[in-house]
């Protein structure tokens, strides 16, 4: 008996909630990204415009500030994606935690020795339908989420 | 034979439905902490070993006053403690407390015991079948300083007759930074509507 994770997780209500929530954490941080980087490019615009009246010390100082504000971006841009990355990894392991927490119980409740999850690496390569617990586990789980 | 055979299906009811005594605390909490017993549930996720177990209000009787209390101490205390629900939960990695594994990264190491201290009340959930919330009562986050193998903490619920008759209610913890997502334990609620009992002396 075998249960196709992939599908599973595609089809888990849960899934499509936790997918709704973590995009709208990143259109935040993507926004707030642009933001600043619309701001310099701005900055740099008007530099570029107004470099001619300015006095070499002048020049040094801008291009010093500008560079540091360019710095100050692409660390906030490596740290959001990091935390992306990190939102990412926590949903995902949620989501397998809940389909291994039920499989289990399925398993359990159904009599089965043992069910394995095929993933498409390759560690099931063949099996009858009737082996195929996907509908019914996929069926079962969105029925305890989606319980009130 | 009919007659018999009822009596004998009824006398295992009463049997399984009976709360357990034990005459010594240290019996108890052996029983509590064997798995099989339905008051300790285990679980393993990204490296974090977690353990979530029920304490019966004897228990915590038994600590506040001891084997031998006075007369009329033991329902008195009975009654302060049956009003909550009591779990420990307790989280280790690599056999020690999850404190001690980010000690090498300050920022992490800060807001890690922030969260153990002031925000666990925002981590830990527990909720019925149909999913209704049931508000923690409180917590308590005693800090070994990294003399004990697992960060543990006490965790109280209402006792509310409402829930109480429900078949299970999910615990679960958020994933608190350490990549193993929500875990969930998945209590059976007919084990601690007869939970197990001291006989005080």
């Amino acid at each position: 008996m075998y249960v196709d994770v992939n599908k599973l997780i595609e089809g888990y209500s849960r899934t499509k909630i936790a997918k709704a929530e973590y995009q709208k954490k990143t259109a935040v941080m993507k926004s707030n990204v642009d933001t600043l980087i619309a701001n310099w490019q701005k900055e740099l615009k008007n530099y570029e415009k107004e470099r001619t009246s300015f006095s070499a010390g002048e020049l040094k100082l801008k291009q010093e500030l500008l560079g540091n504000k360019q710095q100050q971006i692409t660390s906030y841009q490596e740290a959001v994606q990091k935390q992306m990355q990190e939102e990412d990894k926590k949903m995902t392991q949620t989501l397998i935690n809940d389909i291994n927490d039920y499989v289990k119980q399925y398993g359990k409740s159904k009599g089965y020795k043992i069910i394995f999850g095929a993933s498409g690496g390759g560690n099931i390569m063949y099996g009858e339908e009737s082996s195929d617990l996907t509908k019914d586990v996929l069926e079962g789980l969105n029925a305890e989420y989606d319980k009130k | 034979m009919i007659k018999s055979s009822l009596f004998l299906c009824l006398l295992s009811v009463l049997l399984v439905s009976c709360n357990k005594t034990f005459d010594k605390p240290q019996e108890m909490a052996e029983f509590i902490a064997d798995p099989d017993n339905g008051y300790c549930y285990t679980k393993k996720a990204g490296g974090v070993d977690y353990t979530l177990q029920y304490r019966p209000t004897d228990l915590l009787v038994e600590q506040e006053i001891g084997q031998n209390p006075k007369p009329g101490t033991i329902e008195q205390t009975r009654k302060k403690y049956e009003k909550y629900l009591y779990f420990n939960l307790s989280m280790a990695m690599n056999k020690k407390e999850l404190l001690n594994n980010l000690a090498a990264d300050k920022e992490r190491f800060g807001q890690m015991l922030s969260e153990l201290s002031f925000g666990m009340d925002q981590k830990i959930h527990l909720y019925t079948a149909t999913k209704d919330t049931i508000a923690m009562s409180d917590f308590s986050y005693p800090r070994m300083f990294g003399i004990s193998d697992a960060t543990t903490i006490l965790v109280a619920y209402p006792r509310d007759e409402k829930y109480m008759n429900e078949k299970y209610m999910d615990f679960t913890i958020e994933d608190l930074g350490l990549y193993t997502g929500e875990i969930k334990f998945r209590i059976d609620m007919s084990k601690l509507r007869t939970e197990p009992q001291l006989r005080f002396k």
